[in-house]
């Protein structure tokens, strides 16, 4: 008997029509919002490289690569939001007056002071014991706080701004310039003078004090910054575009707490003005400035403004973060197969019949292997001309490019010249590379070493935690076929024979899959595969082997990790083994793996709420005598028992008929082979031709029931149980050869009714002419108007 | 004599009631502005007087997620003053009721109201635009009544409806609003290379309006009257091109035309509109074609039943209305 799975997710796929995988893509959609698994990242897409590994100055996250416009934190809902982490400008202020005032002031009141609940007067006070100028500039500061007020909400209304207080305010500040004894406090007085002219729009004399009085500040620090950024914008407000470009470019590589201002003044703005800002620079460094910022826009390649960069300033602090865009940005091309089912681009891959197509995927590839070969042969003379910061970096993007180009040998030797550092994304890539590329020949020690990585990759953090756990669960269920048989590859394993007879490896390999299958509630990521959709496609036979397996109690400690991993309980495999057990009417051994189900499991699982042991078709509506799940399936299998003797009666096949329809999609036990249903699978499921739509066994049932003796009033029940299958065959055949195009639909509904509705009634045909004055006819007449109209 | 009397009452009971379909509809004429700051250029003026314009939808601001706070985004100001009524327009994105609770939608209902009596205070009636869908349907409509209870009673409110909204009326529900506006643009599948026109699809309009007749809520009109340009690499849509023209385009070099009407080749990787497009891209250009347009308004005005309607350009930017004659607008906003 072949052991296998039915058929791989992949492939049954596949097989479906435009209409069913756009039903079902909407179901999923629907489940998504519903109650199947959220999507935990809407920027999720496949990627196997961290940006992470690139030495990226702080406050640069939000410029690797994303599908979204930046690269921010996933967004949740939450009831209670959970507190901002502390801004860089938050914490570079704090910090600088804390090294300011020598810590004779704690970081609490300062902080608390200057962005919380307290007023700047506290600080004030406290400082003015020994630093009467720094009070003094803190009052100030508080004054100007309040005379330029700031909507707290934002459906509140701009408030007025009194700019006559604002003129004196800003006299004031000139005045505390001029008087301030160090360059900690000019440097505030300035920002400070900046800012209120801005408040009263006058951006010519602020770019005048700028320019004026930023030279007398020997020692700047990131305050000269803020008040350059406010000088950049009032330069961009008076029209000149480029020179504004200019500025912001240098704010965005030298201030942190001003980097996201400067990207978002300079989105939108057209190239021009780069190249423009490009001749106003006058040093490399500040050329390369310009590009790195032009480098991290939206709709930017940027492998050519790399080159550039490294051309003018090869130790740039941003060459690296612009280079680790494109290799992410590639990946969304390189992985087309896989991206084109991400969230808001699958139907971007659409052909004209909402199919995927493969020709555009095919196509993406190849632009990303393209693209891969420029980068890979940038890195490369990156890493070996000994003029970046950071060769390292370099070499580990050759050792993933070589990685996907299968040269497994340089890659690894690059590999291993690499030292991890403390950045833990990093640690996790070369473990990663080193687990994919790693010599896997068949031994214990091999098997434990690969277990081991896999464990340790198994909390995920965010999307690429699961890319990499998705990788890596797949090369080690490689691992365990190719251990027997030839190479099985692919994103979507499906299982053949083991035809060697040696069991376990197709076992250890599903195992092995459901190491980063996710769970189908709750939230998930959109790449990888859940544990239903892995155990639905498993046959009888396997599932005995699985469970065999994972209650063994001799395993090794290698199997012993791998049950461990795949997070697999024994419940949960019983249920599916009992579910496929009953689809294929082995009735005795559903009955004995139920048994073994705990009734809190079929409850956890919907039982309670959608089992019924008789179907309420057939009892014209009325609620039938209350059974548990085991009893009904223990009573299909005695029932199956006798049918299959000579001396069945027609009660036997009657009661035999009834059950098998109960676990039709149109009975209340449906539940023993369907983890669910819907209402619109008749309309929009494809494969709807076969015994759990059609009912054709409980039409057979039925039919031999009416072929033996029985008593009129049994017959009349048997006629009305068949005329029901028959009904739901003819729902079959309108709904599978319905036309999609809606204009047809009346005259499709005419003709079915015409030609093909008088062949499904065969056993109202009978009930009427045979059983006329039954009870049971008499209250079907009464009670069932398709069957009243029928007789008219 | 009473029975004459009669005989007359029964003749002019069968004229009215042989009223034919074809009658000229009262049409009133409006058009949307959908940009941030409301400062008509003299051009514009000119328009709205030289086409006896009487509304002016305007859009005032939109509401979204921050968050997880509603907020009102892009609010509009206004620099220009007008004869013509000016009808207060808010976008609401969807992902606003997907997120809110039913017990958030009153006090956003409020805080909408509010928004708007700040921009202006005078405004007689105010349009919603929002897509909801099934699932945010209640919350929408419940925001609609909250809106509804919190005006003044003279206030009148409408709402834009899609497509599918009229073809499913009796599934998306009617929202609870004296009127609504059928968008009658962006018909389209825009992701589509092969699409030919996402911007307005005669065909597929007209295949959602069957139930037209039935819709049971005055519904006015609006027409695309604008271009747009998208970008496609390997067929897969790329970007949309903002401010862009077919002369833009056809002055880089790098794009040449194709046997495709209206598509551009770009023949070599190149920086263009701040956007970097690779070798073998395409450019579409996309125009609302005016027989077309016309040939539906005519469709749908023969199909309803109401005496009145308002017809609705989209949108009010001369730029976009350069491309259209004055006797084209004329035309558009008649009976013909």
């Amino acid at each position: 008997m072949k052991k296998t799975f039915l058929t791989s997710v992949k492939v049954r796929f596949q097989r479906f029509s435009p209409k069913t995988k756009t039903f079902i893509k909407l179901c999923a959609v629907m489940a998504i919002v519903a109650c199947g698994p959220s999507p935990m990242d809407y920027a999720e897409y496949f990627s196997l490289f961290y940006p992470e590994n690139a030495s990226t100055p702080p406050a640069t996250k939000p410029y690797y690569f994303s599908t979204s416009f930046l690269n921010e934190e996933p967004y949740f809902y939450e009831e209670t939001p959970t507190p901002k982490a502390e801004t860089v400008e938050v914490t570079e202020n704090i910090n600088a007056w804390e090294t300011y005032l020598k810590s004779k002031v704690s970081r609490e009141v300062i902080k608390s002071s200057l962005y919380g609940e307290s007023k700047l007067s506290l600080l004030a006070s406290k400082v003015s014991a020994f630093d009467k100028a720094a009070s003094l500039y803190l009052v100030f500061a508080q004054e100007a706080e309040r005379a330029t007020p700031h909507k707290t909400n934002y459906w509140d209304e701009n408030p007025v701004i009194d700019s006559l207080k604002i003129e004196s305010l800003i006299e004031m500040a000139d005045l505390g310039f001029q008087n301030a004894s160090n360059d900690f406090l000019k440097e505030r007085y300035l920002f400070q003078k900046i800012k209120l002219s801005g408040e009263i729009g006058q951006y010519d004399k602020l770019i005048d004090d700028f320019a004026a009085k930023s030279s007398l500040i020997k020692r700047k620090s990131f305050i000269s910054n803020w008040s350059k950024s406010r000088a950049a914008g009032a330069t961009m407000a008076l029209g000149d575009t480029a020179n504004a470009v200019f500025m912001f470019s240098q704010i965005f590589n030298d201030c942190p707490s001003r980097r996201s201002q400067a990207d978002l003044s300079v989105r939108r703005l057209d190239s021009k003005f780069f190249e423009e800002a490009l001749e106003l620079a006058t040093k490399n460094n500040e050329k390369a400035n310009v590009l790195a910022l032009q480098g991290i826009q939206p709709l930017q390649d940027g492998l050519g403004i790399v080159e550039k960069i490294y051309d003018l300033s090869p130790k740039h602090p941003l060459l690296e973060l612009v280079f680790a865009r494109e290799i992410n940005k590639n990946e969304m091309a390189f992985f087309a197969d896989k991206n084109s089912t991400v969230y808001g681009n699958f139907d971007n891959y659409y052909d004209e019949n909402y199919k995927i197509d493969q020709s555009k995927i095919a196509a993406q590839r190849k632009d990303g292997e393209t693209y891969l070969e420029k980068l890979l042969s940038f890195s490369e003379k990156l890493s070996s001309d000994g003029k970046v910061e950071n060769p390292q970096f370099w070499n580990l993007s050759s050792a993933y490019f070589l990685y996907l180009k299968n040269e497994n040998g340089r890659a690894m030797e690059l590999l291993n010249g690499i030292k991890v550092d403390g950045n833990p994304k990093l640690k996790k890539q070369v473990e990663f590379l080193a687990f994919e590329l790693m010599d896997k020949a068949p031994s214990d020690q091999t098997e434990q070493k690969m277990l081991n990585t896999v464990a340790s990759f198994a909390d995920i953090k965010e999307f690429r935690d699961n890319n990499l756990l998705l990788k890596m669960s797949e090369t080690l269920a490689s691992y365990y076929l190719n251990k027997k048989e030839d190479k099985k590859n692919g994103w979507f394993w499906s299982c053949s024979d083991d035809s060697d007879g040696v069991q376990g490896n197709f076992v250890k390999a599903f195992l092995a899959h459901s190491i980063a299958a996710g769970s189908d509630y709750g939230t998930g990521y959109q790449i990888g595969t859940t544990h239903n959709a892995l155990i639905d496609t498993c046959s009888i036979d396997f599932l005995e082997k699985l469970i065999a397996f994972s209650q063994n109690k001799d395993l090794n400690i290698n199997d012993k990790k791998l049950v461990e991993l795949s997070n697999l309980e024994f419940d949960y495999m019983n249920l599916a083994l009992a579910r496929r057990q009953v689809l294929e009417s082995e009735f005795e051994d559903a009955s004995e793996t139920l048994k073994l189900i705990p009734v809190q499991t079929l409850s956890a699982n919907g039982f309670d709420e959608n089992f019924a042991s008789e179907a309420k078709d057939i009892n014209l509506g009325k609620s039938a005598v209350k059974e548990t799940p085991l009893i009904f399936v223990k009573k299909l299998a005695d029932l199956k028992a006798k049918t299959s003797q000579k001396d069945a009666s027609a009660a036997d096949w009657y009661a035999y008929g009834k059950g098998l329809y109960n676990l039709s999609y149109y009975g209340q036990a449906w539940i023993l082979t369907q983890r669910g249903k819907s209402t619109s699978d008749l309309e929009y499921q494809d494969e709807i031709k076969n015994d759990y739509y059609l009912t054709e066994n409980a039409r057979k049932a039925f039919e031999m029931a009416l072929s033996l003796k029985s008593d009129k009033e049994l017959a009349a029940k048997i006629c009305y149980a068949g005329a029901l299958c028959e009904r739901n065959q003819y729902l079959v055949k309108y709904y599978s050869e319905k036309p999609d195009d809606y204009n047809q639909t009346d005259a499709y509904l005419a003709k079915m009714k015409k030609n093909e509705l008088p062949k499904y009634r065969t056993f109202f045909t009978k009930l009427w002419q045979n059983y006329q004055d039954t009870q049971y006819q008499k209250m079907v007449l009464k009670e069932c108007e398709t069957y009243a109209n029928f007789v008219k | 004599m009473d029975w004459i009397r009669i005989c007359f009452l029964f003749i002019i009971l069968f004229l009215g009631g042989c009223k034919s379909e074809n009658t000229p509809k009262d049409l009133g004429r409006a058009v949307y502005f959908w940009k941030t700051t409301f400062e008509l250029s003299q051009n514009e003026k000119s328009f709205l007087l030289e086409n006896k314009i009487e509304k002016i939808y305007l859009r005032f601001f939109d509401v979204d997620m921050l968050q997880n706070e509603a907020i009102p985004k892009g609010i509009v100001s206004l620099k220009s003053k007008v004869n013509q009524e000016i009808v207060p327009t808010i976008f609401i994105t969807n992902r606003v009721f997907e997120q809110l609770k039913f017990d958030q939608i009153a006090d956003l209902s409020t805080k909408v109201l509010r928004q708007i009596n700040k921009i202006s205070s005078t405004c007689k009636e105010i349009q919603l635009d929002c897509d909801w869908t099934l699932r945010t349907k209640n919350k929408y409509f419940f925001f609609l009544e909250k809106l509804k209870e919190n005006s003044s009673k003279n206030m009148r409110f409408s709402a834009t409806i899609r497509l599918h909204q009229i073809k499913f009326y009796q599934k998306t529900g009617i929202p609870p609003v004296n009127e609504g506006v059928l968008m009658l643009y962006n018909t389209g599948d825009w992701r589509k290379l092969k699409h030919e026109n996402s911007l307005f699809d005669p065909q597929t309009s007209m295949n959602y309006l069957d139930n037209l007749g039935k819709y049971p809520m005055t519904l006015n009109y609006a027409f695309p009257f604008f271009q747009q340009v998208l970008a496609y690499r390997n067929g897969i849509f790329y970007t949309f091109i903002k401010n862009c023209t077919t002369g833009d385009i056809e002055a880089n070099t790098a794009f040449e035309k194709t046997e495709t009407e209206n598509q551009f080749l770009c023949k070599d990787d190149v920086q263009f509109k701040n956007i970097s497009f690779r070798k073998n891209d395409i450019l579409k250009f996309e125009n609302s074609d005016f027989e077309q347009i016309n040939k539906i308004k005519n469709k749908i005005l023969q199909k309803i039943i109401a005496p009145k309607t308002t017809l609705i350009l989209y949108h009010l930017d001369e730029k976009n209305l350069f491309n259209f004659s004055q006797s084209q607008i004329s035309t558009f906003f008649s009976q013909n």
